[in-house]
């Protein structure tokens, strides 16, 4: 596997080659056959983060445009900047000049397209289709269903499926070797437990505990984990079902601003919570019906914080 | 005694302060006798401007103001005669028709066409003052005038102002008294110099002088209103309690929310919660349908169904929430965390979105190597460290 010189593994570990990335045979079958051809249809990636979509657009302009890639290939955020604006500014400015060296079109890579409001996605349809021979769109996004039709029908649709263990297992490997790490294999286990099929998530991780030790046992990972991502939420369950409202509600507040929480984050938070805790199951499955509601509120209506103060309150009863 | 607000009242342009080119402006369309509309916000000079000016000129002032009725009889009696009258000693004359936002519309019908006619065949400059001159019901007479825009006051010409005041009445203050001063009036001077009579008997003002001066007012009011939302009998008047309160509605939910809790405890608590929850849900389909009869049901909610539940308790001492307080510390806080994640995101093919949600991840492993490879600067690295 290449390795780059930056000291952030999840960039220092980006797979170079299209071989090097792990999980996505078939994609990357289909990928090679285009490239192949040096032509590319515009291209829709779906699936959870950290599994490959935005290296695998770095792998395509790379190989189909060599040393011009980096003239030829816009990256842009939607989520960070998920107007209009964008779509008619700066993609229309790159999409109309032509490219640069000897390459066919150019490629736009919109990541996070999921999070563009409908009309910035009905506004990409008219440039996708205004520009395409001079410029070809990858859009990444973790749920096809938020993308609207005429845009999906404009794309070859590929899945990207979370990293089953087998690929976490040799991810894991190769950064140890490279990093003269020492790993047990339960911790192996709870890395992919963690991660989730997540490489991202994983070689983050992964790099914390290294600051740590360069011995990684489950305990190390645990530290990590339960550091980055203390329970707080539960906590305030449990306060709340001991009857001290008050605290409970101030400590959710403290614990939604510290760490930037929206109301929905926390009520999908506490449904997943209120399974763990030790109550009968009539009053589970009750209070998962209030969290239903409040989420529906929560969209409905305005102040997230009372709608979760109503949801805690029962709790409390 | 004299009060300050007549005692400082300017008698020359000169010492209005603010507004240089519109004054400017200003003596050439009266000298002219073009009619002229000044606007802005209250208490920035500007029917102190067209009173100095008089005096200036040597003029002197007919005012018609909203104290009279401004009906379209009245005002083609009282202005039109005024109009072409000489003035006594045939000094000449300004028309200042002030606060014209303030014709009624069903009070004063006819007044503004009817003034509109009257200005354009005047022998006298006429000066009209307005917070909004673009109301709808003024563009008869808006197309036939000047219009001057008096702008807000900056605080330090307000608070340099006030500090010479407080010189020549020998009024002394604390640092900062003065700024404070201008800041909760929104640097309206004319409510400052107010201000500064009632507290002028102090003889050495202080910071907390000045929270004496509006804020306890409004925090008397919604405690009053608080202890009839939670303990009243009369529903006509629990229904109607925030009517009065000088607050907006957020901040009366915010003080219920608040001090729910230390009313109510248990199932009651959970269904008091529940009614400001519904009356939240109308207040997001407001905002989005912008149906403000939902108002109606926001308001019965959060009065009457809180009330129904009132129990026989002692009344409690109702605390402010500290919700705003805290949600704009940690804006601040969160100003650095993104600032931090946008330099993470710049390098890793990542949104800032993805980086902030996982932000736990990263910050594990940010040593000297990698912020100098993200080009963390000192503050940011110092940031981290306490995080």
């Amino acid at each position: 596997m290449g390795v780059s010189d930056s000291k952030i593994w999840i960039e220092k570990y980006r797979p170079k080659e299209f071989n090097d990335l792990k999980g996505q045979s078939k994609i990357v079958k289909r990928i090679e056959a285009f490239i192949k051809q040096q032509n590319i249809p515009h291209l829709l990636f779906a699936g959870p983060s950290g599994v490959g979509k935005t290296t695998m657009a770095l792998l395509i302009a790379n190989k189909l445009f060599k040393d011009n890639w980096r003239s030829n290939f816009l990256e842009l955020n939607a989520s960070d900047d998920r107007g209009i604006d964008i779509i008619r500014n700066q993609v229309k400015d790159f999409a109309r000049t032509k490219a640069i060296g000897n390459v066919p079109f150019k490629i736009i890579y919109l990541d996070e397209s999921d999070s563009l409001t409908k009309e910035a996605q009905q506004a990409l349809r008219r440039t996708m289709e205004n520009f395409s021979n001079s410029c070809r769109f990858i859009l990444s996004c973790n749920y096809s269903s938020k993308i609207i039709d005429p845009l999906q029908s404009r794309c070859s649709v590929f899945r990207f499926k979370p990293l089953e263990k087998e690929d976490i297992k040799s991810i894991i490997e190769i950064v140890c070797k490279e990093e003269g790490l020492k790993i047990s294999k339960d911790a192996i286990d709870s890395l992919y437990d963690i991660s989730e099929g997540d490489c991202r998530k994983l070689e983050n991780i992964l790099q914390s505990c290294a600051v740590i030790s360069k011995n990684i046992d489950n305990k190390t990972i645990y530290d990590i984990v339960s550091q980055a991502r203390p329970n707080e939420i539960k906590e305030v369950l449990i306060i709340a079902l001991n009857k001290d409202f008050v605290k409970a509600r101030n400590k959710l507040l403290d614990t939604m601003l510290r760490y930037g929480l929206s109301g929905l984050d926390i009520v999908k938070q506490i449904q997943k919570e209120i399974w763990n805790l030790d109550i009968s199951q009539t009053q589970k499955v009750e209070l998962v019906d209030k969290c239903g509601e409040i989420e529906f509120r929560m969209v409905e209506g305005s102040d997230e914080f009372i709608q979760l103060e109503a949801l805690l309150a029962n709790f409390s009863k | 005694m004299n009060l300050l607000i007549d005692k400082y009242r300017p008698s020359s342009l000169k010492e209005i302060i603010g507004h240089d080119a519109q004054l400017r402006e200003l003596v050439n369309y009266v000298k002219n006798k073009k009619p002229v509309i000044i606007y802005g916000k209250a208490g920035n000079g500007k029917t102190a401007s067209i009173y100095a000016l008089a005096k200036d000129l040597s003029y002197e002032i007919f005012e018609f103001n909203s104290s009279e009725v401004r009906n379209k009889e009245n005002v083609e009696k009282t202005i039109g005669s005024s109009l072409n009258q000489r003035s006594l000693f045939s000094k000449s004359k300004i028309i200042l028709i002030d606060e014209i936002d303030n014709f009624s519309g069903a009070k004063d019908r006819g007044g503004v066409q009817a003034l509109a006619k009257l200005i354009t065949n005047s022998a006298f400059p006429i000066v009209m003052t307005s917070n909004d001159p673009y109301d709808k019901k003024l563009s008869d007479l808006r197309k036939k005038c000047q219009l001057i825009n008096f702008e807000e006051l900056k605080e330090d010409d307000v608070v340099r102002y006030l500090e010479n005041l407080c010189k020549k009445e020998k009024i002394k203050f604390e640092n900062g008294v003065l700024n404070e001063l201008a800041r909760i009036n929104k640097n309206d001077l004319r409510g400052c110099i107010n201000d500064l009579q009632i507290l002028i008997s102090k003889d050495n003002l202080k910071l907390e002088d000045i929270d004496l001066l509006g804020k306890r007012e409004k925090e008397d009011d919604i405690l009053n209103s608080l202890k009839v939302l939670f303990k009243g009998k009369n529903p006509e008047e629990v229904l109607n309690v925030f009517e009065n309160v000088n607050l907006d509605l957020d901040e009366c939910f915010l003080w219920i929310e608040e001090n729910l809790p230390l009313e109510y405890k248990g199932d009651k608590l959970s269904k008091a919660l529940d009614y400001l929850s519904k009356a939240k849900v109308f207040d997001g389909r407001i905002r989005r349908w912008q149906y403000w009869r939902f108002l109606i049901y926001v308001n019965a909610l959060m009065t009457l169904g809180i009330n129904s539940l009132k129990n026989e308790n002692d009344a409690v001492n109702y605390k402010r929430s500290m919700r705003p307080l805290k949600i704009w510390q940690a804006n601040i806080r969160n100003a650095k965390k993104k600032g931090v994640a946008e330099k993470i995101a710049d390098k890793t093919h990542t949104s800032v979105k993805q980086v902030l949600k996982n932000f736990e991840d990263y910050k594990g492993f940010i040593d000297n190597s990698v912020s100098e490879e993200l080009e963390l600067n000192d503050e940011e690295v110092d940031w981290l460290k306490n995080f």
